[in-house]
């Protein structure tokens, strides 16, 4: 029993900010159900579902973060499996430099995706100077700035969680799997991958949830012309002082967030051996 | 570190291993690319932020030093992920000894809401903030901020901490504790010592979170911005080598970050 007091003793300075996290979070929540006069009312969520336009921020923020974390897994896992598995040296410069990028500050690394993809950026500098393009190919301001602005962002989301987990999978199984006749592509995908779908379904998991609710993304590589769901939020509340519609957006999104971290890590439960930790 | 050993056998009848390396480094140098550019183009000696640059020349970082319109941004940044890193780290170290001392119905419960921060998207947590303060007429406070940013980094400071304690484990503290020596002894002169560096990294870790936070930081500082606020702001109407210089200056404090945590307890064990 006194264990249990010391402990929430412990705790409880923590517990007391964190409630401070939760009566704000409570706050959106309210402030969404309520009229500019007082009285409760879910107008805003009928006018959210109804308006084509809210909507739409939603979807184009849903199909951004489903092909770029699909993008992110596919570039990504040869990155995880070179980390866990390539000779120390190399392993360990190719994580020191996913690090860095990885915590370099995130303003400064759209910047540089800004310099990259403008119209006199890098990028068609030099598609210009090998005489691809006459005229400067639209990079940026549009869906595809906003997806190659994500699709850096998320790769470190992914690839952190697949090689930690790849690293306790010993690679003798791969061994056996082709001493017993199985050609590498086989092993790799009848063991490796599956061995390390945990890490998969987490980094999955984070890479979409950061898509899904980018902001600062697509408001420098998407300007006025792409916005997603975080522009919505952050315009009704910043801009509109719209306090109830921004709150809704935000319930929403949390919602949907919410709804991949636990169903998918439930389903990963189920139906993969020892689940996703 | 083993994993490494182990496979280096492996890897050699691995034809896999060659396709996937050559993939990982044209990705790596995809995702790096931007952050060279703006390095370079910090010693544009037009006002022409590109790459290659357009000369040779350290103007910008002097106006770096010149402008008055990044230097209190920059101070209160500092400031904020000092105040906020010392709070999270205190609250953090004090969960991380309660969930790995005691065994106690609710521990997990109590995990979860310590890590809660990390899933609700930084948009809401910026959003639930700005309104929280503005019904409590609260709005423009410095403190507001702290209390933000000690929301944001508490995850991060209980989950390496944590890590580092279980590490070590008890027994030292616990033949401490049997040799006469008071628990709150026992802790400082004993069990402190072992976890000195997961407590210098979670440090470290928490500095930069903050320091880096743009998203959430957003709807809160309108009077009080921080760096990455005010960086926005500027690049958002104009492109000019200053930022390239700032971000410079910034990459190079990343690349010693990233070194010195990875000399301290390894990379991996933070990310």
């Amino acid at each position: 029993m006194t264990q249990k007091i010391r402990a929430f003793l412990l705790v409880s300075p923590a517990m007391i900010l964190l409630v401070v996290f939760f009566a704000a979070l409570t706050t959106v929540l309210s402030m969404s159900v309520r009229s500019p006069a007082g009285d409760f009312t879910f107008a805003n969520y009928i006018r959210f579902v109804n308006d084509t336009h809210f909507l739409g921020y939603l979807w184009r923020s849903i199909r951004v973060a489903c092909y770029v974390t699909l993008a992110a897994l596919i570039a990504g896992y040869p990155i995880a499996y070179v980390m866990s598995r390539g000779s120390r040296r190399f392993a360990s410069f190719i994580t020191l430099a996913l690090a860095i990028q990885f915590f370099s500050i995130y303003v400064i690394k759209m910047y540089g995706w800004m310099l990259m993809l403008g119209n006199n950026g890098v990028i068609n500098r030099f598609l210009k100077y090998i005489g691809l393009t006459e005229t400067p190919v639209r990079l940026m301001y549009n869906e595809l700035g906003v997806a190659i602005g994500l699709f850096a962002s998320a790769l470190p989301l992914m690839v952190f969680p697949i090689s930690s987990v790849l690293q306790n999978v010993s690679s003798r199984y791969e061994e056996a799997a082709n001493g017993l006749g199985a050609t590498p592509l086989q092993a790799f995908f009848r063991i490796t991958l599956p061995l390390s779908a945990p890490g998969v379904v987490g980094g999955a998991v984070l890479a979409y949830v950061f898509c899904f609710t980018a902001y600062l993304t697509p408001s420098l590589l998407g300007g006025s012309i792409f916005k997603m769901i975080g522009n919505l939020i952050y315009d009704q509340a910043m801009v509109g002082f719209n306090y109830g519609l921004a709150g809704t957006a935000a319930v929403v999104t949390l919602l949907m967030s919410l709804l991949v971290v636990f169903g998918i890590n439930s389903l990963g439960n189920r139906l993969l051996p020892g689940g996703t930790r | 570190m083993s994993a490494y050993a182990k496979a280096d056998g492996a890897r050699r009848k691995d034809p896999l291993y060659p396709i996937f390396a050559g993939i990982s480094v044209i990705v790596l140098l995809w995702v790096v690319a931007p952050l060279i550019v703006t390095f370079f183009s910090a010693f544009s000696s037009t006002t022409n932020a590109s790459f290659p640059p357009d000369g040779f020349s350290l103007r910008w970082f002097r106006n770096v030093f010149e402008i008055d319109e990044f230097k209190t941004p920059f101070y209160r940044s500092i400031a904020l992920a000092l105040i906020s890193g010392i709070c999270a780290m205190t609250l953090g170290t004090l969960s991380a000894l309660a969930l790995t001392k005691y065994r106690f119905r609710g521990s997990e419960a109590i995990d979860a809401v310590l890590m809660s921060p990390l899933i609700v998207p930084q948009v809401i947590i910026g959003l639930s903030f700005l309104i929280f303060v503005s019904r409590m007429q609260f709005t423009g406070k410095f403190a507001v901020l702290v209390v933000l940013h000690c929301v944001l980094t508490l995850p991060y400071a209980v989950r390496v901490i944590r890590a580092s304690l279980t590490r070590v484990g008890r027994s030292l503290e616990e033949a401490a504790v049997g040799l006469g020596a008071s628990p709150l002894k026992a802790f400082f002169l004993v069990t402190l010592p072992q976890i000195k560096a997961g407590i210098f990294a979670a440090s470290f870790f928490c500095f930069v979170i903050s320091f880096d936070n743009f998203t959430a930081t957003a709807f809160l500082s309108q009077s009080n911005s921080t760096l990455p606020v005010e960086i926005y702001f500027y690049i958002e109407t104009r492109v000019d080598p200053t930022i390239s210089a700032i971000a410079a200056l910034m990459m190079l404090g990343t690349t010693a970050f990233v070194l010195l945590i990875d000399r301290m307890v390894g990379v991996n064990r933070i990310t």
